[in-house]
């Protein structure tokens, strides 16, 4: 690849970022292809010591704030004439109401990642606890009928032995849940920066 | 190693690479990959966030017909790295607490 394709393919991909923004990146990105062919780098070889133009977009995007993603999207999709004035109005009642739904779903989704995660720990906590108790309790139990006794420390050993699993099997699904989040973040703004084919 | 601890010592070192003498981008990987596995779309980001920290000011200077970004620390900047040094000090201490007790135990065993 030469490093004027690479440098309009990242143009285009970038798309959707401020224009200010592009321009900086090209020029970053221009800048250390043409030191590197100082260096005695012939174009091809210097371009291909970059990173894949999908890397590059993807750190830009997650880097960049939503709330500036949408602004340019709005920006350059939308004329902002006195007719499209008069309609965003009129209209208000259907797409607040629509972003404020949108808006909501995300928060609930944070809102219900954050409790199976709460719950999670919660659960393994209680069991921890029970397992304890069942093991204190013991001396009590065991005095008034030892059978009994005999169940309830096996128990309370399965519940103490069983929450140590589980503590990992909580962390293990807590991290693919925060990185599911994480992706689906990466999702929503890719929308705004790639073009939707 | 940990992202988080990553990201805080890529920044000092990049201020580091200006410390002597301002740099372009170019350079400043070449300076740091020796120490740090740092890519071009790492960088870029972590010089945004220092010049818009004051950490770092940019300025154009012409080269060989063309133009080319030079970065050079601010004062603030500087101080960020101090500020590094002496935090990591108390670090060092005990890295060589752990360091000694393990490679003790070792000879013991």
């Amino acid at each position: 690849m030469t490093k004027k394709e690479f440098l309009d393919e990242l143009t285009k991909q970038l798309k959707g970022l401020p224009q200010s923004e592009i321009d900086k990146t090209i020029t970053f990105y221009s800048e250390i292809i043409e030191d590197h062919m100082e260096e005695g780098a012939t174009e091809e070889e210097a371009v291909e010591a970059l990173e894949s133009i999908e890397e590059i977009v993807k750190n830009a995007t997650f880097k960049a704030p939503l709330t500036g993603l949408v602004k340019e999207k709005v920006k350059k999709s939308i004329n902002f004439t006195g007719p499209v004035i008069a309609l965003l109005i009129l209209g208000s009642p259907l797409w607040i109401s629509l972003l404020l739904a949108l808006l909501s779903i995300v928060v609930g989704l944070l809102f219900a990642v954050g409790g199976v995660i709460f719950g999670l720990f919660v659960t393994v906590g209680a069991i921890l606890f029970s397992g304890i108790m069942c093991v204190v309790a013991l001396p009590f139990i065991f005095a008034e009928n030892p059978l009994a006794g005999t169940f309830l420390l096996g128990v309370g050993l399965i519940f103490v032995g069983g929450s140590i699993f589980l503590v990992y099997g909580a962390k293990f699904v807590t991290k693919y849940l925060i990185k599911g989040m994480k992706w689906l973040v990466i999702k929503i703004k890719s929308f705004f920066v790639k073009e939707v084919n | 190693m940990d992202q988080q601890l990553r990201h805080g010592l890529l920044e000092v070192s990049v201020l580091t690479a200006l410390y002597k003498e301002d740099s372009y981008g170019y350079r400043i990987i070449k300076d740091i990959s020796p120490y740090l596995k740092i890519s071009e779309s790492t960088l870029y980001p972590i010089l945004r966030r220092l010049e818009t920290g004051d950490f770092l000011s940019v300025y154009s200077v012409e080269h060989n017909g063309r133009l080319r970004k030079y970065y050079k620390i601010t004062d603030a900047g500087r101080a960020k790295i101090e500020e590094f040094l002496s935090g990591w000090e108390e670090v060092m201490k005990v890295y060589e607490y752990i360091r000694d007790e393990v490679q003790g135990g070792k000879e013991h065993d």
